[in-house]
């Protein structure tokens, strides 16, 4: 059990070390750290399977800004007590939610941090040329937050098995249908949130193309993507330039 | 003088340190810090004088903030200016351009970046891979992966040639002949399409309620059928997108929405 925690502790800072020392390249996400903690406990269908649904409610949640919710531990922490209990995706759904909820108040105790501590001393530290400081300076916020987090998502996973187990047995049959049935209604929100980015009255015909292509074509999500693609090219090469006169 | 000037070493060392932009972000200078802790090889060969170095520590110790994958561009422009600065011997160049460029490059490039990389590319590879993944297939995991490094490297490798070798003209003569704004459209018209595309494959609506009547069954799924396939799952997202446009908290909804699914199960609808 303490080892299982720890390595489920290990995908996340991991995955809070993707976003500040590897260069945020948007794969700290519940689709790849999952998959890493079902390979790490020894069930890696279950892990790609867990991965793969919160994607779809999460997709809209981005780390840009005030973040709703915090994926990096709340996909861990769902992933880790799900396989090592033996619990559905939707179960496993129900737990993620909250604790994601919950880790956001880590980000912000280490902002906290950053502002008060590191960022004083990175001008003391360019004020004297001292290179050797700005060197882990810059390096220093993630690892704090990582630190954080790793503890954090220990203590949830070590703690939290006997605790999950309890609750998930004491919901009633019908709550846990409406659990299942819920979570697939749910990736409307990601489409939702998706939106906000692209959406615009005049590109509404797109949105239809797209979804009529699966409904009624059988397209396959990669079929879409090289459609759009098609798409977008006939709209680059034959919408003339608007030249900024100014 | 002698003309200084950085080498493959210098540039591969600000190159690699890019990848940190966010390695100490603050609510002061965002990603300032990690800036300077990149720029440091480029300054330390260019500025051997201490009160020169110095002057240049302190001129990347300010508030920098854009898309991390457009931050190699910057540090490129950073890069190039800084050498022209420290071979300037006419007293023409005014080292306060070379922050005053970094401050009018982000907005826009978080702007355009934001759109690509979060609004986009993660877009795209979370269409193709997440239901792949969600029926447990692997395929789907390497595809996402695949489909934001790809974009991802590319755009930072080239971004930082492109920074370095004059990057700044670039820029501006795409933003004056229109070809950027039509290529952040172009992006938006595929992320629309594939926005569409994952509504019928990831969103369910499970409806389970059916009636006797008389000689028949009425089955409800059937008849929402008939009009056509999926649609509560398209006004479903619809209506999830008016609410968050309406300002309603995303996480309201996502309760509300688990709420929903008990209710309408208990009812025996779903």
């Amino acid at each position: 059990m303490i080892l299982q925690a720890l390595l489920v502790s290990l995908v996340a800072a991991y995955g809070r070390l993707e976003q500040g020392w590897m260069g945020q390249q948007m794969i700290a996400r519940p689709i790849w750290l999952c998959p890493l903690v079902g390979l790490l406990l020894g069930n890696l269908q279950q892990g790609i399977i867990i991965g793969g649904s919160l994607e779809l409610i999460w997709a809209g949640v981005v780390q840009v800004g005030a973040t709703p919710t915090e994926v990096v531990t709340g996909s861990t922490v769902a992933c880790g007590l799900a396989i090592i209990n033996n619990l559905s995706v939707a179960e496993a759904i129900t737990i993620a939610i909250p604790v994601g909820l919950l880790a956001t108040l880590i980000g912000q105790i280490n902002n906290t941090i950053t502002i008060t501590v590191w960022s004083p001393m990175a001008n003391t530290a360019a004020e004297n040329g001292n290179t050797k400081a700005i060197w882990w300076l810059g390096l220093a916020g993630c690892a704090t937050q990582a630190l954080m987090y790793g503890i954090a998502v220990f203590l949830a996973v070590a703690a939290g098995s006997a605790a999950v187990n309890a609750v998930i047995d004491a919901i009633p049959q019908v709550v846990r249908d409406g659990l299942s049935n819920a979570s697939a209604i749910l990736p409307a929100v990601g489409i939702g949130i998706l939106m906000q980015y692209s959406f615009d009255k005049k590109f509404v015909g797109f949105f239809l193309v797209g979804f009529l292509l699966p409904t009624y074509l059988g397209f396959g999500s990669v079929a879409v993507a090289l459609a759009g693609v098609a798409v977008a090219l006939i709209y680059f090469f034959l919408k003339p330039n608007e030249v900024e006169d100014d | 003088m002698e003309k200084v000037s950085l080498t493959k070493k210098e540039l591969n060392s600000v190159f690699w340190r890019s990848y940190q932009a966010l390695g100490c972000y603050s609510y002061d200078k965002q990603q300032g810090i990690p800036y300077l802790r990149a720029m440091v090889p480029a300054l330390e060969r260019l500025y051997p004088e201490h009160d020169e170095f110095i002057a240049a520590l302190k001129r990347h110790n300010t508030m920098f903030n854009t898309t991390c994958a457009f931050v190699p561009f910057c540090l490129g422009i950073s890069c190039a200016m800084e050498e022209e600065y420290a071979n300037d011997t006419t007293g023409q160049f005014n080292p306060d351009s070379i922050g005053a460029v970094k401050i009018a490059l982000m907005g826009p490039l978080a702007g355009i970046g934001d759109s690509f990389f979060w609004g986009t590319f993660r877009l795209i590879a979370c269409g193709v891979g997440a239901p792949l993944a969600a029926e447990g297939n692997i395929l789907g995991v390497i595809l996402y992966l695949l489909l934001n490094l790809i974009p991802s490297t590319l755009t930072r490798w080239y971004g930082f040639k492109l920074g370095y070798n004059g990057g700044r003209q670039f820029l501006a003569r795409i933003q004056a002949d229109g070809t950027l704004a039509k290529l952040t459209e172009s992006a938006k018209v595929l992320a629309m399409i594939v926005i569409g595309g994952m509504v019928p494959q990831i969103v369910k609506f499970p409806i389970s309620f059916t009636l006797e009547l008389g000689g028949g069954t009425f089955v409800l799924a059937d008849v929402l059928n008939g009009i056509m396939p999926n649609l509560l799952p398209l006004l479903l997202s619809i209506y999830v997108y008016r609410l968050i446009m309406k300002g309603t908290k995303v996480n309201y909804i996502i309760f509300g929405l688990l709420g929903a699914g008990i209710l309408l199960t208990l009812l025996g609808i779903m």
